[in-house]
């Protein structure tokens, strides 16, 4: 890809995700009830009601409330939530750890797993243990991790008590001091997403196995282990590249769940939260959050496939 | 676990080469009793995340101002009051001056706590820039006439006479804070226990206060973990990572019956589940189709189902076993064929109406099923329609003719000022305006004498019971799962005294 | 093993699950609440009752349509609508449209979609419609990049350009042709997206959006009982089971008979 090309993309990007920010606040904007409500509950009374809603700025029109937002962010500031009175960025920050570490687990386990299990399906296909792998994976693949969170709970921490059950208390970096705590949640995350990126890699692993090329190379006589390892492995990585966008999305979006049954405060769980207590600065903020990530993603799956596969951009 | 004295004795387990996964699992609090760390877990969802007393809307807020501060008094079982930091009182025969003697007691910092310290509280939870959910109870307090007459003796003056004003000091959110606090990032108060540490999102962590009027805690260290998940708050208390689960389901608490590591404390009847059907627009204006509905609905069936059989069956009044609730009060029986005659009579017959519902508690989606499926063998048609949670008890306010409803226990006449006079600023979701009501209720509290008090409190629910649209079905029980180690528990319902009460626990 | 019997075996484990949902609400019982909740399995009920007071089996005999229903709605949907987009699109010689409708999506893509399931349940939108429009939606943005990538193969490309200097029409070269060369890797990711699709389904629920909470719907099943799993485990096994059942089925059918038809 050339340098104009890439700058164009990376502008784009940015473009996306002002666009998202702004679908976002609309969204958020179109829930009904508002934080004040949430805050003061049953036992709110029009006053009462009143008084919070002119002190959290509630009674400015939208498109003024968008565009202090917009101006905060320009200056670097994503406002104060509404329920808490904390800095946004704070908020999120103290939950960004907690997911991260969580993320990034489960992607340690899942990259080597998937790939393994990915090329050994792809290059022994008939084999029946290749049959009964592939089968296993879907089988994870489809169990709702919450039901498969709540067996291994209760399986795993409550009779055996071999591990606990949630984070009781711990976030951020502090869990790794207990590092027990985060088995469970990986195991739950991972089972989901490695079907996806296995079947992706033996996709490309069968394709790559069976070109012209990897024939062609046999014939001039190149060892079976060495064909496969520079033809055939590479290969399975290419489509698994955009599959690895769509796994850590979907990541994101078991995380949400996983967050919930293990007790674990991250941004998954604190999104929810504050999308339950409309407070909008916040939603914005983990909004934003995602937005960026799922493009930086998207744009650092196409930049990388663009290098490996020049073929398919020249084709154009 | 997570304690630094769970890590050390870990390491020191693992270096006599004991199996080093065991401690790890066995609950950490268990060590010498006065150095023992007392784990609580509680669900936080939509929480201020802030120690203000005067604010708290959810029941962790509750709990911590609990541990943290002290009341002018409590509630017993039975919702009637108990002395805590006032020792005594009495008022005059008008009943708006009120003479309160407090006990002698030290805040966290040493200092005494005043008459000063009082008044300076209750002003702020008046104040309606403070938002507290106990201000109602406040509003007839004359604060200019109102003083210190000495340092431990002060004179509260109300607007109307109110013979049952002392309910009011003993209310959620009622807490005694030190004159001129206004920050609460490091909150001193009278309570048993002291600040250490909190932080939003994380666990609160206080430590026993050595000089408490009523005798130091029984534990050196209380910790509220935040918990929203039922299901994780039960698997942590079983896997020994706290020990008390706050807040544990029906059938969360019948898989607990089995379990030997945990016990779980039931405060029977401790939530009244009703419906709220408003009677100031059709079709429930119409006095028929109210009573149809009453006579119409199994409440038996809905306590068996919908409350696994965990409650009591309720006979559309509040506060079932409280005090004042009257005595000896016919049960309400279904009766389909009188109901189904009711509904000829006004022409409601095949009449269709909405009930509202949400999550925002685990009782009413599956009583709204089931509360269709009966009214439909009266000929009602009735369709469930979900509401999100989070603003569910605003959105009902003026939403519809039929929605769900349930109040914890709380003083009989707290429920009859807030939600039945025809004047409260909300909370009334029947919209019953009935003047003959306020009269009652207001020659009631203006009744000094108690046992005539009592009969026009009974006269005034009675009045209230066949008109106000409140019909109340069932009671459910109050659930908390405790590890069976710990003592100094006890089953009691939410609002009492002794509910989330952790200054007399104990390891065994 | 060999896709013969790879198919077969997914013929099975979907047949299943399919048969029950088709077939099962003519011969089920009553699904009202009369009956004590959370009775074990036994001769009157065989799978026992749920939270509600009702007969599981009934449930589970009526729960199937829905969520079929639902999630063949969504999928056909959003592949109506993202495949023929991308087919549209990829061909065009003016490339802005192209990565302007890319560009477009990975916006929807950016969308958490879990906000856009919140705000619907807020909104008081919940039911069958919004939902099943919404998981659709927020399917689009993949479909169309798979089968835009799938469609920018070279082989493809090759026959492509030589029938378009033959004069064929725009549609049939890009429909029809590029469509059929593509439905190989369209297929095999619609067999992955039903399990995106049901598990958006099960997180909405668990949630608390979504469906009506006594909707009879295999889904909602799991939601509901999920605290009771541990004393009355069929409520929530069975219905899972089933789901899981017809996940892998369609999976291993679709991979087997695309593995079948490969040329080596």
């Amino acid at each position: 890809m050339t340098a104009r090309a890439v700058v164009l993309r990376v502008g784009a990007a940015l473009v996306q995700v002002a666009v998202a920010a702004i679908a976002v606040f609309v969204l958020t904007a179109l829930l009904p009830g508002d934080t004040a409500v949430v805050v003061l509950g049953e036992h709110a009374d029009q006053q009462q009601l009143a008084a919070l809603r002119a002190q959290l700025g509630l009674d400015d029109p939208l498109e003024q409330r968008f565009l202090n937002w917009v101006t905060g962010l320009l200056r670097g500031d994503l406002g104060v939530s509404l329920l808490t009175g904390a800095p946004v960025a704070e908020e999120i920050g103290r939950g960004l750890a907690t997911t991260v570490l969580l993320a990034g687990a489960t992607l340690l386990v899942l990259l080597p797993v998937a790939f393994a299990t990915g090329v050994y399906c792809g290059l022994r296909e008939d084999s029946r243990v290749a049959w009964a792998v592939n089968s296993l994976l879907l089988l994870l693949n489809a169990i709702p991790e919450f039901v498969l969170g709540l067996l291994l709970i209760g399986a795993v921490s409550v009779r055996a008590g071999w591990l606990p059950a949630t984070a009781a208390g711990l976030s951020g970096w502090s869990l790794l001091s207990e590092p027990a705590v985060l088995v469970l949640p990986v195991l739950v995350l991972a089972a989901k997403q490695v079907c996806g990126l296995a079947r992706q890699v033996r996709i490309g692993v069968i394709e790559a196995n069976s070109a012209e090329y990897a024939d062609h190379v046999r014939l001039l006589g190149l060892s079976e282990p060495v064909v496969v390892l520079r033809h055939v492995l590479p290969g399975g990585i290419r489509p698994a590249l955009q599959q690895l966008a769509r796994t850590v999305d979907g990541l994101l979006g078991g995380v949400v769940v996983v967050e919930a049954l293990f007790a674990f405060p991250g941004v998954g769980s604190g999104f929810v939260e504050a999308v339950k207590a409309r407070d909008l600065p916040l939603v914005q903020g983990y909004a934003l959050l995602f937005a960026v990530t799922t493009v930086v993603l998207s744009l650092v799956a196409d930049l990388l496939t663009a290098r490996l596969v020049p073929q398919a951009e020249a084709a154009r | 676990m997570t304690t630094h004295r769970g890590l050390s004795r870990r390491s020191l387990l693992a270096a006599v080469g004991g199996l080093a996964a065991l401690p790890m699992l066995s609950s950490c609090g268990s060590a010498t009793g006065s150095t023992a760390r007392l784990r609580t877990a509680f669900p936080v969802s939509g929480a201020r995340e802030s120690l203000d007393p005067h604010t708290s809307s959810l029941f962790v807020d509750q709990a911590r101002a609990k541990a943290l501060f002290d009341t002018l008094v409590a509630y017993a079982d039975d919702m009637s009051v108990v002395p805590r930091l006032a020792e005594s009182w009495e008022a005059d025969p008008t009943g708006t001056r009120w003479r309160v003697r407090l006990r002698t007691a030290r805040f966290h910092d040493g200092s005494p706590v005043t008459a000063e310290d009082v008044l300076y509280s209750y002003r702020r939870i008046a104040d309606p820039a403070t938002a507290s959910p106990a201000r109602w109870q406040f509003t007839d307090i004359d604060f200019a006439a109102s003083r210190a007459r000495s340092e431990r003796e002060l004179e509260l003056v109300l607007h109307r006479p109110n013979f049952e004003f002392p309910v009011a000091w003993g209310a959620p959110a009622t807490e005694i804070v030190p004159a001129g606090t206004t920050d609460f990032s490091a909150p001193v108060g009278s309570g048993p226990f002291r600040f250490v540490s909190f932080s939003p999102g994380a666990p609160a962590v206080l430590r026993r206060f050595d000089d408490y009027w009523d005798g130091p805690a029984g534990i050196e260290e209380l910790e509220f973990v935040p918990i929203n998940d039922e299901s994780a708050r039960v698997a942590a208390l079983l896997s020994g990572q706290v020990h008390y689960a706050h807040d544990v389901s029906a059938n969360s608490a019948q898989t607990l019956q089995r379990e030997s590591r945990v016990r779980v404390l039931t405060a029977e009847g401790g939530t009244m589940q009703a419906l709220a059907l408003k009677v100031d627009r059709p079709p429930f204006r119409d006095p028929r189709v109210l009573r149809a509905v009453q006579l119409g609905i199994d409440r038996e069936q809905l306590v068996e189902v919908v409350l696994a059989g965990q409650g009591v069956v309720g006979n559309d009044l509040f506060g079932n076993g409280l005090e004042h609730y009257p005595r000896d009060l016919p049960p309400r029986r279904r009766d389909p064929e009188q109901a189904r005659d009711l509904l000829r009579q006004a022409g409601a017959e095949g009449l269709f109406f909405e009930l509202l519902t949400s999550a925002a508690d685990p009782y009413f989606e599956p009583a709204s099923g089931l509360l269709a499926q009966q009214l439909s063998d009266i000929g009602l048609r009735v369709s469930p329609r979900v509401l999100s949670a989070e603003t569910y008890f605003s959105d009902i306010n003026d939403a519809g003719v039929a929605a769900h409803t349930r109040t914890a226990a709380l003083p009989v006449v707290s429920f009859l000022r807030q939600r039945l006079r025809s004047d409260t600023a909300s909370g009334n979701y029947t919209h019953y305006r009935s003047a003959e009501f306020d009269a009652l209720l207001d020659k009631a509290l203006a009744t000094a004498d108690p046992q005539q008090r009592g009969r026009l409190l009974a006269e005034a629910q009675l009045l209230a019971r066949d008109r106000s649209g409140l019909v109340v079905w069932g009671f459910s029980d109050w659930n908390v799962a405790v590890s069976s180690e710990l003592t100094g528990l006890r089953a009691a319902p939410p609002n009492s005294l002794d509910w989330a009460r952790f200054d007399g626990v104990g390891f065994a | 093993m060999n896709s013969r019997s790879g198919v077969a075996l997914g013929s099975v484990l979907l047949g299943g699950p399919l048969r029950v949902a088709l077939i099962g609400p003519l011969v089920a019982g009553s699904t009202r609440s009369s009956y004590p909740p959370l009775l074990p399995p036994s001769a009157q009920h065989p799978l026992g009752t749920d939270v509600l007071g009702r007969d599981v089996l009934a449930l589970v005999l009526t729960g199937g349509t829905s969520v079929v229903v639902l999630a063949v709605a969504a999928l056909v949907l959003s592949y109506s609508v993202g495949v023929l987009l991308a087919l549209a699109v990829v061909g065009q010689r003016r490339r802005w449209v192209d990565e302007g409708l890319l560009r477009l999506l990975d916006v929807v893509l950016a969308l958490p979609g879990l906000l856009v399931l919140l705000v619907l349940a807020a909104a008081d939108r919940n039911g069958p419609v919004p939902l099943v429009l919404a998981v659709a939606v927020l399917q689009v943005p993949p479909v169309v990049r798979l089968t835009r990538s799938a469609a920018l193969e070279p082989a493809c490309r090759t026959v492509v350009e030589a029938m378009l200097q033959q004069g064929e029409p725009w549609w049939r070269v890009h429909i029809v042709h590029t469509g059929r060369s593509v439905l190989g890797p369209v297929l095999v990711d619609a067999g992955h997206r039903l399990n995106v699709v049901l598990g958006l389904l099960a997180s909405a629920n668990f949630l608390g959006i979504g469906l009506a909470p006594d909707t009879s719907d295999w889904v909602v099943h799991i939601e509901r009982n999920r605290e009771a799993l541990f004393l009355q485990p069929a409520a929530v096994l069975v219905p899972c089971a089933l789901l899981a059942s017809l996940c892998v089925g369609i999976n291993l059918v679709v991979d087997s008979a695309l593995a079948g038809r490969e040329v080596k």
